[in-house]
C-alpha cells in the first residue's frame, strides 16, 4: 500500500548548494523522493510548472505594463524626475526577472515532458467527476473561510458568524464521513448564497432598518438549522451512533464556546472593536457592564 | 556600551523578570504554549509567534518580547514531542529528530529520548545566546559603514540565497517566489516620491501591503487547508513514563554539541533559512563524521543531540541578522520582525543607539526562556503528549479563527483579511507545486528596503553603478550573488553532472 507522505526535506549532500530531498512517510521510513540537482526528474510537477510558468509570465508582463505607466523621467509632484529615482525602477527589474524566471521554468517543464503530463492530467480530470472527494474536501475547507471573511463578518454579529464557520467546519470534518461533508457543503453553500444576495443587494440595511437585529436573527436561524442538520447527518451513521453522538457534542461545544471566549478576550481584554457588533455582542456588553 | 554595562543590563534584566511574578507566569505560560504549538502537527513555531503577536500588541514592549521569545523557543523544541512519540514531526525543525527519536521510543526509551531533546535544546539556545551578545554589536558596527548599495545587495542576496536553499524543487522556483514577494512589497506608495504603485485607485492598496497579515496568511491558511483536506488522524503515542535529563550522555557528547551549535547559529544567521535546514545539516554532519554511521536510524543518542542542539541554536543565529540589519534569519524571525515593528522597535544598525541594552535584554529573555523550556519539558511532558491525541479537525478551525481575528485586530482593517485569505490560498498552491514560502516572505519584508536603497544609492551616485564595483562589501556581496545564481542554473547542474559521469 502506498504510504502517506508526511514530511519532505532537504538533506545536506556533497556541497553547500546541493541538497538531496528526502520524504518521511507514515510508516516511519525515510525514502529519497526525488533529486533537485543533476538527476532532477520530479516529473509529476512538470505539467503544473507549465501552467504556473505561464501565469507568472503573465503577471510579469502585467507588472511591466503598469510600471511603464509610472513616471520614468517626467516630473511628478513638481519635481523633475530622472530615471534612477523613478518609482518604476525596481518594479521594472522585478517584472523582467519574473518573466525570465518563468520562461526558464516553462522551458524546463517542457523539456522534461511536462506537456504530455499536462495533457494526461487534463484527460484524467475529464474522466473523473468534477465533484470528486478531493475537490469536495477542498471546497469544504475554502468556502466557509471565504464566506466568513467576505460575506458574513462584515454584516453579521461577530460571534454568530464565527459560530457558523466553526459549527460547519468542525462538524463535517470531525465526522470523517465523506457523505456528511458532501451534504453539509451543499446546505452551507445554499446558506452562503442567501447571505451573498443579502450582502450584494444591501438587504441587511433594509432588514436592520425594520428591526435592528434582523440580519443577526436570520443568521442565528441559519446556525440553528445547521446544527440540527449536522446532528441528523451524524446520528444517521449506521453502527457508529455512540461515537458520532460524542463527536457532535464536542463539535457543538467548541463552536459555541470559542466565539464567546475569543470575543471576550479581544473586545473586553484587548479593546478591539469587532467588525460587526450585534445581537450576541449586545448581550455580552450587558453582562460585562453588569459585572463591572 | 562597554562589556561591564552590558553584563549589568543582562543581570538587571534577569532580576527584573524573576522578581515580577506576572512576567514569570507569562514566561512559563508562553513557553508551554510554544511547546504545545510545536508538538501539535499542523501548528508551527511561525504560526505561534504570529498569533501571539496579535495578542501582545496592547502590551508593553518589554513584556511582549518575553512572551514572543518564550513561544519561539518553546515551539522550536516542542516539535520533538510528536516526532519522538508518534513519528510525526510537530514542526519541520524536528523532522530530523524523528529519525533517531522514534526508533528510541519503539525500544521503550521515549522518556530518555525526550529528556535528551529537552536538555540538548536548552543547551543549544544557551550557546546561541553567546553569539547573540558577541556578534550583534560587531555586525551592527560593521553595517553602520554600509551605504545604500550594500543594503540593496544585502536584500537581494537574502532573497536569492533563501530561494536557493529552501526550494524543494528547481531553484528558479525559489527565486520566483522571492520576486513575487518583492512585487507584493511594491504595492502602495513608494518612500521617495509617495507615488501610488499598483494601487489601481484603491485607498487600501495605496497604504501598502501590511506584513503581518500577509505572514499570517502565508503560514497559517495553507496549514489549515492541508490538515483539513488530508483528514489526518493522530496515531497512538508511544508510552511515556519518566523524563530523564541524561546529563551523563550530554557530557559524553560535548564535541557534537559544540559543532551542532555552530552549525545552528551559522545557518540561522543566513537570511530566511530556518531551523529545519539547520537540523538536517547538523544530523548529516554528525552521521558523516561518526565512527558508526551504520547505527544512525536505529535510535542513536548523538543523532538526537545533533538535531536538537542545532535547531534551537538556530534561534540565536536568526536573531543576529534580524537585530543587527533588520533581515530575518528564519521564518519565525520574520514574524518576530513584524512584531518588533508593531511595538515601535526598528531593528538595524541604529538599534544599539536608539535602544541601548535591547540586545542584552533579548539575550536575557532567551536564557530565561530556555530555562523555562527545560523545566516545562522535564515536568510537563506526559501532559503535553496527551494533547497529541486531540484530533486536528477540532483545533485547526479554531486556529483559523485566531488567524482571522489576529489579522483584523492589527490595524482594525477588514481589508487585512481580504489580503490574508487570497495570500493563504495562493501560498497553499505555490507550496503544493514546489514553490517555497520563506523567500516569498523575505521578499515582502525586504522589498521596501531594496527599493528605497537602490534609488537612494543611484541618487547619490547620480545614476552611476560604479560604487557597486568599487566598495569592498558590495564586491563580496556581488560575488556571492553571482555564485549563488550561477550554481543554481540548469546549465551549471548539467555541467556538474557531466563531470561527475566522466569521473
Amino acid at each position: 500500500m502506498q504510504q502517506r507522505l508526511i514530511q519532505q526535506h532537504l538533506v545536506f549532500k556533497n556541497s553547500f548548494l546541493f541538497f538531496q530531498p528526502v520524504a518521511l512517510f507514515s510508516d516511519g521510513f525515510i525514502r529519497i523522493k526525488f533529486y533537485m540537482n543533476e538527476n532532477d526528474k520530479n516529473k509529476d510537477m512538470r505539467g503544473a510548472d507549465i501552467v504556473i510558468g505561464i501565469l507568472f509570465m503573465l503577471l510579469g508582463v502585467g507588472i511591466l505594463i503598469v510600471s511603464f505607466q509610472m513616471p520614468l523621467k517626467a516630473s511628478y509632484g513638481g519635481v523633475q524626475g530622472v530615471w534612477y529615482v523613478s518609482p518604476a525602477l525596481l518594479p521594472i527589474i522585478i517584472g523582467a526577472t519574473m518573466i525570465l524566471l518563468s520562461i526558464s521554468i516553462l522551458i524546463y517543464g517542457i523539456k522534461q515532458g511536462g506537456l504530455d503530463l499536462l495533457k494526461a492530467s487534463i484527460a484524467k480530470r475529464k474522466k473523473e467527476a468534477f465533484f470528486n472527494d478531493d475537490t469536495v474536501r477542498m471546497l469544504a475547507t475554502l468556502v466557509p473561510l471565504i464566506a466568513l471573511v467576505f460575506i458574513n463578518m462584515p454584516m453579521i454579529d461577530f460571534p454568530i458568524s464565527i459560530a457558523i464557520y466553526l459549527m460547519f467546519t468542525i462538524g463535517v470534518f470531525y465526522s470523517e464521513k465523506m457523505e456528511i461533508i458532501r451534504k453539509g457543503l451543499a446546505v452551507y453553500s445554499i446558506m452562503t448564497a442567501l447571505n451573498l444576495i443579502i450582502r450584494v443587494f444591501a438587504l441587511n440595511k433594509i432588514l436592520d432598518g425594520m428591526f435592528i437585529f434582523t440580519t443577526d436573527i436570520l443568521a442565528l436561524v441559519e446556525l440553528i438549522y445547521l446544527i440540527f442538520f449536522i446532528r441528523k447527518l451524524m446520528f444517521n451513521v449506521d453502527g457508529e451512533k455512540v461515537e458520532m453522538k460524542m463527536r457532535f457534542k464536542k463539535s457543538l461545544r467548541v463552536s459555541w464556546i470559542t466565539p464567546l471566549v475569543i470575543t471576550a478576550i479581544f473586545r473586553f481584554g484587548l479593546r478591539v472593536p469587532m467588525p460587526k457588533e450585534g445581537f450576541i455582542m449586545n448581550f455580552m456588553y450587558l453582562i460585562y457592564y453588569a459585572i463591572k | 556600551m562597554n562589556v561591564e554595562s552590558q553584563f549589568l543590563i543582562f543581570f538587571s534584566q534577569l532580576g527584573s523578570i524573576i522578581t515580577h511574578p506576572t512576567q514569570v507566569l507569562l514566561l512559563f505560560g508562553c513557553t508551554l504554549m510554544g511547546i504545545i504549538f510545536g508538538a501539535l502537527p499542523g501548528l508551527t513555531a511561525t504560526l505561534g509567534v504570529a498569533l501571539l503577536t496579535t495578542l501582545t500588541y496592547g502590551m508593553d514592549m518589554n513584556v511582549a518580547m518575553i512572551a514572543l521569545m518564550a513561544i519561539y523557543v518553546g515551539a522550536v523544541y516542542g516539535g520533538s514531542f510528536s516526532a519522538i512519540t508518534i513519528n510525526i514531526p510537530g514542526t519541520a525543525a524536528s523532522a530530523a529528530t524523528a529519525m533517531e527519536g522514534y526508533p528510541m521510543a519503539k525500544k521503550g526509551l521515549a522518556g530518555k529520548a525526550l529528556g535528551l531533546t529537552t536538555t540538548a535544546s536548552a543547551i543549544g539556545t544557551c550557546i546561541s545566546i553567546i553569539f547573540v551578545v558577541v556578534f550583534i554589536p560587531l555586525i551592527s558596527k560593521l553595517s553602520m559603514q554600509f551605504t545604500s548599495f550594500e543594503y540593496f545587495l544585502l536584500a537581494f542576496f537574502g532573497i536569492l540565497i533563501s530561494g536557493s536553499i529552501s526550494c524543494p524543487d528547481t531553484v528558479q522556483k525559489g527565486w520566483l517566489a522571492g520576486f513575487f514577494g518583492l512585487f507584493l512589497a511594491m504595492v502602495g506608495c513608494d518612500e521617495l516620491q509617495i507615488y501610488p504603485r499598483f494601487a489601481f485607485g484603491s485607498n487600501n492598496l495605496e497604504a501598502g501591503v501590511e506584513v503581518v497579515p500577509v505572514l499570517i496568511g502565508a503560514f497559517g491558511i495553507p496549514q489549515i487547508i492541508q490538515v483539513l483536506k488530508e483528514q489526518q488522524r493522530p496515531p497512538k503515542a508511544a508510552k511515556l513514563d519518566k523524563i530523564i535529563p541524561s546529563w551523563s550522555v550530554i557530557g559524553k557528547n560535548l564535541k557534537h554539541i559544540v559543532r551542532s551549535a555552530l552549525i545552528g547559529v551559522g545557518i540561522g544567521a543566513v537570511p530566511g533559512i530556518g531551523e529545519d535546514i539547520a537540523a538536517w545539516v547538523s544530523y548529516g554532519t554528525a552521521k558523516n563524521t561518526s565512527k558508526h554511521p551504520e547505527l544512525y536510524g536505529t535510535g542513536i543518542e548523538e543523532g538526537i543531540i545533533a538535531t536538537e542542539v542545532a535547531n534551537n541554536a538556530c534561534i540565536g543565529g536568526a536573531m543576529i541578522p534580524l537585530l543587527s540589519m533588520g533581515i530575518p534569519g528564519s521564518p519565525p524571525a520574520a514574524m518576530l520582525l513584524g512584531a518588533l515593528y508593531l511595538h515601535g522597535v526598528a531593528p538595524g544598525p541604529m538599534l544599539s543607539i536608539t535602544r541601548p541594552g535591547f540586545i542584552t535584554q533579548i539575550a536575557a529573555i532567551l536564557l530565561l526562556a530556555s530555562c523555562a523550556m527545560w523545566i516545562c519539558g522535564i515536568f510537563l511532558a506526559p501532559k503535553v503528549v496527551k494533547l497529541l491525541q486531540i484530533p486536528p479537525q477540532l483545533f485547526m478551525p479554531v486556529v483559523g479563527v485566531l488567524c482571522i481575528i489576529g489579522s483584523y485586530a492589527l490595524g482594525l482593517k477588514i481589508f487585512n483579511l481580504y489580503l490574508m485569505i487570497p495570500m493563504g490560498i495562493i501560498t497553499y498552491y505555490l507550496t503544493k507545486y514546489g514553490f517555497p514560502v520563506p523567500p516569498l516572505v523575505i521578499g515582502v519584508i525586504l522589498g521596501k528596503m531594496a527599493d528605497s536603497n537602490l534609488r537612494r544609492g543611484l541618487l547619490v551616485s547620480e545614476g552611476s553603478l560604479k560604487p557597486m564595483f568599487t566598495r569592498p562589501v558590495c564586491l563580496i556581496l556581488l560575488f556571492v550573488i553571482i555564485f549563488t545564481f550561477v550554481t543554481g542554473t540548469q546549465s551549471y547542474k548539467n555541467f556538474k553532472a557531466r563531470r561527475k559521469q566522466k569521473d
